[in-house]
């Protein structure tokens, strides 16, 4: 069973390789390594509480239970909140078309929020939602929606609130990143009698509004250092940082209330705010590389990150830009630059390996890309050129380079029904199987063409196009992805 | 006679030897036994004669000698010339000498029995007998010297059964008959079996004692009547009659004369260290192979004539003959027979497949004897599907190679003329052996249709053809399956769907599918998608500077949704600098369905101006010490230090260049700088850095020319400044680059001067653009349920008011229950109804005006009035007239809310400019600027808003009177 591999919203874990999001879905919180932070509307205008939140799981084959605690207070407005909820996750996973659906349901609770002008105990509460997962290659996407309702009781039976919030999120995970984006809408109502000067009781019924954003993310970017000391005997090196990013931004319009805590009639407190908590980064020093024939190419930084990371094996000092990549040495490229082995391996190193037929007849057990090139076609990366053909020294073109890497992120689903043309001068010359690939890679902004319009889908790309190529696919899952998830929803 | 090339192209070869062959280049390597997908491919491989299952015949070093013996001169082109020769060469018939054989001269007696006694192998001892004899007469009858052992012998052996005659006598047909019956020791038929001999029509003239023998003779074929059915048994026979009777039964005595004989195929003919070598496949299916070394050879008749064995071609099909020493004959018949013969040899135990080459391998390996061995694999996949090996295998110790015939173009060749993509047909015996490879092409019919049904288990698809027949053909293991021109596979193909199927050999082995796409190229509403920063933008268009790096311009019609935070807005709300999001809803269209523009946080919020103390690169991190923000025309002091976040692509200038932030922690430490900085979620974040090179300057004026192509702008001052890439520019809160510069534009400009040039290192632009309201005032006419007019109009263009229309001319709006209508007549804010506005006392009593008028600022969109602001009296607080001096008292302000007090309803600009009529331009306030919103229409992206919603940073357009602020549009 392939487990879900989200950033838990509260999880304290950077690798992009976290637990489930079993998340509270309805709480407007977010957390560092060291604290976590929510913000509390119930008592009608937004109290940011801090605190701590402990997450604990049991998983079973197609079962979670999580129990999440929190104890969390805001000094200066006197209020408490002690809360706990166990959360049920089952999850239905559909190995042969790679989707999960999972649906969550709370199973107890209990919430005591203590203010300056009330004691409010969650009387009920309901939780339901639904998440799909879909396991492409390189990537997991996922997708969910939710729906709660809380009912708190003020001070034993002097009120109560309502309060329900409607949610959704989108979130993607892979070797380079992760981000989990999420919008909530809530309503408040509160039915209140309040005792005034005079001992009468005055309703102090209010409603209000409130949205917020959370958008959590795992940057991980890779930055060169340079070495003072010019006798030391490399002049610098890569460094890969990663650092998680989570933030909330809420907006809110309740109403304003006089020194009595009655509401105002007319006037309303809207505005919005937002909270962002950073965790400490982390480092990691990458190889060096040694090699003898890339300095001063146009590409030398692409090639020397791509040893940095093992993407290339440094078996020789010369890499040899201006050669034909080959499709094996393209296939462990792509395998390394995305991390694929290490999932496999995870899986398999307890199991008793039988002696491996070969998969492709022209690609030996002792071939020295067999288990790269057994991987990228068990993914379905690479299916090879004809029936049991691989053709590993065969020389990778511009239109089989992009269409492994489209199959790889699972988009080139994403193009138009057959009939169109890609929008290159020369569309005709694009082979059918790749075509849908190159539209995607031109709408995600991998590829754009030359100043004339040409996508030259046959060309060979060389050694150095290849790094090129493969470093602008690296930047595009740190980078760009993250914007089409994070920044289109936050912003806009 | 000629040969038949067409009967060899399709013939059959059984499997063969061939011994030496062209060595074929190796290519990588891998192990030995191949797969396919984890299955293991059988093989098929040609038969080893070397290794023993085969023949090896030598060459005689008398051949040469024997040809010359057999070439007699007057039998050339006779029709009898082959069986001469083949009895020739075997020793059989001498000849007279001379070269001469004498075809047409009868046959004697003694010549007969002869012939047959050599024949039956009896020479050897008849020429030993002979030593010590002489001529005369023995057994009867009159002979020569040399034919006395002959016919001693023809007795002992039962050819001559009755006694003497004259041996030099001709010998008569029926006599030759009986003799050869007797040699073969054949039976008399007898009665009712007799049916030769009585279709004879001179049967009555032969013997009656030897009718049976003759019958027998006739039943073998050895001898026949003539063409008119006569049988002369009393007529001469000719000698080369003899010959071919001869010729005919030669093969039953070869044990007899220790000959052997064979007919087969030459298949390969190939000369190595002084040697040549022969592979022949016979017609019984074995083979052999004839090794010549230097000076031998055997004698050919081929194509009429008598040559060496170097005239033998491969594919010449042949009789031949040979004994213990060696080759003696061929005779290359190439009628066709052999090879048909060689052919059937493999009976049922022949396969024939019909198959495509799909590539080409080499390995290595190890043959039976321990040998390595170079083996090329020809990977076949069949039309049904099945993929096999066609394996040419090369001794790399005795360089010999085993390898199987391989027809190409009427050519005979071997397995290294096939290569990928050859569709072949291939014969292979049980055991494995590949007897024959053709390349053809493998005749596909295609057929359309549609499917009726797909049986997985049995492989089979049954589909209605356009002729309304039904179709059923198994498919391959793997189709080729496309769908709508994209891949596709069985599972897909369903009830009804068109196809179009390539049938080869009977099994399907391509499937085109399609479904009816109703929309090609079709993709869900909204779902082409860009991203950029607008540089231009109007009601019909807008241009954007993309991500991707392409400037674009896209359409934009009335079903255009535009949308700011959440709610709709106008093409005029667009600013240039927005960061906006475009969709389309179809892949080829340039009009876009809607328009996302980007909400706060990406506005500019502030320059600051300080000195770099550090930046991070690993983090993305600026710190920045002795800060100052630019206000109001001056730089103000902040903190002593702040950290701003920089994007992976927040761009850093120094004189115009790009800089890393490698290079910047590395060279350019405690410089100063200029950073534009926008709020990011409460943090700020550094959009773009300017270093300083030299010293600053500041400059604001009206820009009079601008050269584009020295990047140089000349304030109407005359000052020249020079702008580029790392200028920040600054319109109204948004980034731009320096396109949105025109001539006669206001700007602000910080400038860093170095080597006498002034450097724009910020230029802020004090032109407001169109508010994108239309905005009229006037004084209320008539007023219907619907629609109201209004006379004495004026509209507001261009940040001023045209020319108030007169009486007579009106404007007329629609109103509706949704307009805003205030009514600021009194002291208090009032917000009426549509019908309040109806029924109320505003209207006019007369086109005339008078002093209980109400005039109104209207806010209108396609004529109807979304906002209408009363008042009483004319505009001006104490005017009684309406003219164009009087509305150009009021004032048009622009500025930056800093600001907002509640309680005294007054809302504080910075960074304002007021617009001087006089001057036609935007003047910089020096202060900040008051106004009062208690009686104001405030919008913002077209809907009405609370003051108290106005957030600070927000740029307002104001029209205002002194202080009280009449309507308030955020920009």
């Amino acid at each position: 069973m392939k487990r879900i591999i989200i950033p838990v919203i509260l999880s304290i874990v950077l690798s992009s390789t976290a637990a489930y999001a079993a998340a509270p879905l309805d709480q407007p919180g977010i957390n560092d390594e060291t604290v976590y932070q929510e913000v509390v509307f119930v008592t009608g205008e937004p109290v940011v509480v801090t605190g701590s939140l402990k997450v604990t799981e049991s998983a079973r084959k197609d079962y979670v239970t999580s129990r999440l605690t929190y104890d969390l207070e805001n000094k200066e407005k006197g209020m408490k909140v002690k809360r706990s909820i166990t959360l049920n996750t089952q999850l239905d996973v559909k190995e042969g078309i790679k989707q999960t659906v999972s649906i969550i349901t709370l199973d107890r609770f209990s919430e005591t929020i203590t203010a300056a002008d009330g004691k409010y105990k969650l009387e009920d509460y309901i939780l339901n939602g639904s998440r799909i997962t879909h396991n492409k290659p390189v990537a997991d996407f996922f997708s969910g929606n939710w729906q709660g309702k809380k009912i708190y009781s003020i001070n034993g039976d002097e009120g109560r609130v309502t309060i329900e919030t409607i949610g959704q999120e989108i979130g993607y995970s892979h070797h380079w990143g992760s981000v989990l984006t999420r919008k909530v809408d809530g309503f408040i109502d509160v039915k209140r009698d309040r005792t005034d000067a005079d001992g009468d009781e005055i309703s102090a019924d209010w409603d209000g509004e409130f949205s917020y954003r959370t958008s959590s993310t795992v940057n991980k970017y890779l930055s060169y250092v340079r070495n003072e000391p010019s006798q030391i005997s490399f002049r610098g090196s890569y460094l890969l940082t990663v650092e998680e990013e989570n933030l909330i931004d809420y907006s809110y319009d309740l109403p304003e209330f006089d020194d009595d805590g009655y509401p105002h009639r007319r006037n309303r407190d809207i505005d919005s705010d937002s909270i962002v908590l950073k965790t400490v980064p982390k480092y990691q020093r990458l190889l060096i590389p040694e090699i003898k024939d890339i300095g001063g190419h146009w590409a030398e930084n692409d090639i020397s990150v791509l040893y940095g990371l093992g993407v290339f094996p440094q078996t020789s000092a010369y890499f040899g830009p201006s050669l034909p990549m080959l499709r094996s040495d393209f296939a462990r490229a792509i395998v390394e630059a995305t991390n694929l082995l290490t999932e496999t391996a995870a899986k398999t190193t307890a199991r008793n390996q039988p002696a491996q037929a070969e998969v492709f007849q022209d690609v030996s057990t002792t071939h020295r890309d067999y288990k790269y090139i057994v991987e990228v076609e068990k993914r379905g990366i690479i299916t090879g050129v004809g029936p049991g053909q691989f053709l590993p020294d065969g020389k990778l073109t511009r239109a089989q380079a992009i269409t492994i890497i489209m199959r790889a992120l699972g988009f080139d689903n994403m193009a138009p029904t057959p009939g169109y043309s890609t929008g290159f001068a020369d569309d005709s010359k694009i082979p059918a199987w790749a075509k849908d690939s190159i539209y995607a890679a031109r709408e995600i902004g991998l590829v754009q063409g030359d100043s004339y319009g040409y996508v030259h889908p046959d060309e060979v790309m060389t050694r150095a196009e290849a790094a090129a190529f493969l470093y602008r696919f690296i930047r595009y899952l740190q980078n760009d992805i993250k914007k089409d998830y994070r920044d289109r929803i936050l912003y806009y | 006679m000629g040969r038949n090339r067409a009967s060899i192209i399709i013939t059959v070869i059984a499997a063969l030897t061939i011994i030496y062959c062209i060595p074929v280049q190796a290519s990588s390597l891998f192990g030995s036994g191949s797969y396919a997908g984890g299955v293991p491919v059988p093989e098929f491989r040609g038969v080893s004669v070397i290794d023993g299952a085969g023949l090896t015949i030598n060459g005689k070093n008398n051949g040469i000698q024997l040809m010359n013996n057999i070439d007699f001169t007057d039998i050339r082109s006779h029709w009898a010339e082959p069986y001469i020769l083949n009895m020739a060469a075997q020793s059989v018939i001498k000849g007279y000498g001379a070269s001469l054989f004498k075809p047409e001269d009868p046959l004697t007696r003694q010549e007969a029995v002869a012939l047959l006694v050599r024949i039956m192998g009896r020479e050897a001892e008849v020429q030993r007998r002979a030593e010590g004899s002489v001529g005369g007469s023995a057994a009867g009858g009159i002979f020569d010297a040399w034919a006395r052992e002959y016919i001693s012998m023809a007795y002992e052996l039962g050819i001559v059964t009755e006694g003497g005659g004259n041996w030099k006598d001709n010998a008569t047909r029926q006599e030759v008959a009986v003799w050869f019956a007797n040699a073969l020791g054949l039976n008399p038929v007898y009665g009712a079996q007799q049916q030769y001999v009585f279709n004879l029509k001179d049967w009555q003239e032969i013997d009656a004692s030897k009718l049976a023998l003759i019958e027998a003779v006739l039943q073998e074929g050895i001898m026949k009547g003539n063409d008119r059915g006569y049988f002369n048994p009393a007529a001469s026979l000719k000698r080369a009659e003899m010959a071919t009777m001869l010729d005919k039964v030669a093969d039953r005595f070869q044990d007899r004369r220790n000959v052997r004989s064979n007919r087969g195929q030459v298949l390969q003919i190939d000369t190595r260290q002084n040697q040549t070598v022969l592979g022949i496949l016979n017609a019984d299916g074995t083979s052999a192979a004839v090794v010549l070394a230097q000076g031998t050879g055997f004698p050919v008749y081929k194509d009429g004539r008598l040559a060496a064995n170097s005239s033998l071609q491969a594919g010449d099909e042949i009789k031949y003959v040979y004994d213990d020493q060696g080759m003696v004959y061929a005779w290359a018949v190439n009628d066709g027979t052999i090879a048909a013969e060689v052919r059937s040899s493999g009976g049922d135990r022949l396969q024939v497949y019909y198959g495509q080459i799909t590539g080409v391998f080499t390995n290595y390996g190890k043959n039976q004897q321990g040998a390595s061995t170079e083996n090329t694999h020809y990977r076949v996949v069949n039309v049904d599907g099945q993929i096999y090996d066609i394996v040419s295998e090369k001794n790399l110790e005795s360089g010999l190679m085993r390898d199987i015939a391989v027809y190409r173009d009427g050519k005979l060749t071997g397995t290294s003329a096939l290569k990928a993509g050859d569709e072949i047909e291939y014969g292979v015996l049980s055991g494995g052996q590949a007897l024959y490879v053709e390349v053809l092409t493998l005749q596909n019919q295609v057929i359309e249709g549609y499917i009726q049904s797909v049986n997985s288990y049995d492989s089979k698809i049954t589909l209605a053809g356009y002729d309304g027949r039904l179709y059923t053909y198994s498919y391959s293991a793997s189709p080729k399956i496309t769908i709508n021109q994209r891949p596709g596979a069985v599972s897909d193909l369903r009830f009804g769907l068109e196809v179009a199927v390539t049938v080869s050999r009977g099994v399907i082995t391509q499937i085109d599918g399609s479904y009816y796409i109703d929309q090609p190229g079709y993709i869900p509403a909204e779902g082409k998608t860009r991203s950029g920063r607008v540089t231009y933008v109007d009601s019909k268009s807008i241009v954007l500077d993309q991500d991707d790096g392409i400037q674009q311009e896209y359409s934009i019609s009335p079903s255009t949704l535009i949308t700011k935070e959440g709610s709709r807005i106008n093409p005029g709300n667009i600013r240039i600098g927005d960061r906006v999001q475009v969709y389309m809803d179809d892949i080829s269209s340039v009009y876009l369905s809607r328009i996302k523009v980007e909400g706060m946080q990406q506005l500019i919020k502030d320059v600051y101006r300080g000195t770099i103390e550090r930046v991070y690169p690993s983090s993305g991190k600026l710190v920045l010490k002795d800060t100052y923000a630019y206000v109001n025309r001056g730089w103000e002091e902040r903190d002593r230090r702040i950290t701003f976040e920089l994007d992976s692509d927040t761009p850093i200038y120094y004189g115009g260049k790009l800089l890393s932030l490698d290079q910047v922690q590395s060279s350019y430490i405690n410089f100063e700088g200029y950073v534009a900085v926008s709020n990011n979620f409460n943090s700020e974040k550094a959009v773009k850095v300017v270093l300083k090179r030299g010293y600053e300057a500041q400059y604001g004026d009206r820009i009079d020319e601008i050269s584009w192509a020295t990047g140089e702008l000349e304030l109407r001052d005359s000052n020249n400044i020079l702008f580029n890439d790392g200028t920040i520019i600054i319109f109204k809160n948004r980034l731009v680059d320096m396109t949105a510069l025109e001539e006669d534009y206001t700007i602000t400009v910080v400038a860093d001067r170095y080597s006498g040039y002034n450097n724009a290192v910020l230029v802020i632009l004090e032109d407001a653009v169109s508010t994108g309201e239309e905005i009229y005032v006037g004084r209320l006419n008539e007023i219907r349920t619907r629609q109201f007019d209004m006379n004495y109009y004026s509209l507001f263009e261009d940040n001023e008011w045209d020319s108030i229309s007169g009486r007579t001319k009106n404007v007329t709006f629609y109103y509706d229950e949704d307009t805003l209508i205030l009514d600021v007549s009194s002291q208090s804010v009032k917000k009426i109804k549509a019908a309040d506005f109806f029924q109320g006392d505003y209207a006019g009593n007369s086109s005339y005006k008078s002093d209980d008028d109400y005039y109104a600022y209207v806010l209108v969109e396609d004529e109807r009035a979304k906002a209408i602001r009363i008042t009483k009296g004319s505009v001006i607080k104490d005017g009684s007239t309406i003219s164009n001096a009087d509305l150009e008292t009021l004032r048009v302000t622009a500025g930056e809310v800093s600001g907002i007090d509640k309680d005294l309803q007054i809302i504080t600009l910075n960074k304002a400019s007021n617009w001087t009529n006089f001057y036609n331009e935007w003047e910089r306030a020096d202060d900040d600027v008051y106004v009062n919103y208690s009686k104001a229409l405030i919008y913002r992206n077209g809907k009405p808003i609370e003051a108290t919603q106005l957030r600070q940073g927000e740029n307002v357009y104001v029209i205002r009177d002194d202080n009280r602020g009449i309507i308030i549009l955020v920009l």
